[in-house]
């Protein structure tokens, strides 16, 4: 009965950091492809600009997909031409943008 | 144990951010907008020290001092770094670089004071797993009756062992050339130098050691 009990809350333990995994990807509100992200200092170059936008709350950068993915505050937006802006001020180049939402 | 073990790091950290590189210098002399690097490099030839500000993605200008071991003369100028072209490929990224210093070299044996500048041009080629550097410099000095100009030439190259995610400890294993046709010392027309690199967030560090068995200790720091 314990190795039962043992084995479930595994089990349910695993679908509750599922489930947050796929919460926290689905709170981004813009997924980036950019060209060029091949370091950290790349990566950290685009996370500064980004985050010195006021309607940017969170930001994730994967550098082995090359994509940035941003969360925005509630309401706000943030077009097309001022990423592009703001990839190119990172000095990268902009490959593509996804709106999740 | 565990008093001393805090005084080694407090120590190690100390030189990392008081002697903060000139290494990625080589590679990426220009950090993001409005924002500052400290480099260090120490090697056989000289100590030295930049603090850029980069005002943009494109140029960077600061204050470059350094220390010759050897003629044991400082140098004191100002340095202004200015990204030429860049290639930004899905999964590589290259740079052409150059970099003027104009500055005040104090010579020890004549006790005098002379203009010294160098322009360098260099080109690195990265992905995540692989980089490549090629860097050129003429140093110009007018020396009082003697003015000269010398010239030098370096590559790098490095691979990476494992790539690690954005935030990690990143390491490198390169090996640099280095030509110095013009040096007094023959030893040093060719030197080699295997290194390791070392690279999380905001901080870098490098160390190696060369042909003629002299350390090379280069750090960075960005903010």
């Amino acid at each position: 009965m314990k190795t039962i009990t043992l084995i479930l809350s595994i089990f349910l333990s695993s679908l509750n950091f599922l489930s947050a995994e796929i919460s926290e990807k689905n709170n981004f509100d813009i997924t980036i492809h950019v060209k060029g992200l091949v370091c950290d200092f790349c990566a950290r170059s685009v996370e500064k600009t980004f985050s010195k936008t006021e309607v940017v709350e969170r930001i994730k950068v994967d550098l082995d997909k090359g994509l940035i993915e941003l969360q925005l505050t509630e309401g706000s937006t943030l077009s097309d031409k001022k990423i592009q802006k703001l990839i190119k001020a990172s000095g990268y180049a902009l490959e593509s943008i996804e709106r999740n939402k | 144990m565990i008093i001393l073990k805090k005084s080694f790091f407090r120590l190690l950290l100390a030189i990392i951010l008081t002697q903060a590189t000139i290494c990625i210098l080589e590679a990426r002399p220009i950090s993001y907008p409005n924002s500052w690097t400290v480099m260090q490099q120490y090697n056989w030839e000289k100590t030295t020290v930049h603090i850029h500000y980069s005002p943009n993605a494109k140029n960077s200008i600061g204050f470059l001092g350094a220390y010759y071991e050897k003629e044991k003369d400082r140098l004191y100028s100002l340095q202004w770094n200015h990204l030429i072209f860049r290639k930004n490929q899905k999964k590589s990224q290259s740079n052409l670089y150059s970099k003027i210093h104009l500055g005040r070299l104090n010579k020890e044996i004549s006790q005098t004071n002379v203009f010294h500048s160098a322009f360098n041009l260099s080109y690195d080629w990265e992905t995540r797993k692989h980089f490549l550097l090629y860097a050129a410099e003429v140093e110009y000095t007018d020396d009082i009756g003697l003015k000269s100009t010398t010239f030098h030439q370096k590559a790098r190259i490095g691979i990476a062992p494992y790539v690690a995610p954005y935030g990690k400890l990143h390491t490198w294993v390169m090996l640099q050339f280095e030509h110095h046709p013009d040096d007094s010392d023959s030893d040093n027309h060719f030197i080699l130098t295997p290194m390791l690199r070392f690279f999380k967030g905001d901080y870098l560090c490098e160390i190696g050691l060369n042909s003629n068995n002299q350390i090379l200790f280069n750090s960075i720091i960005r903010f």
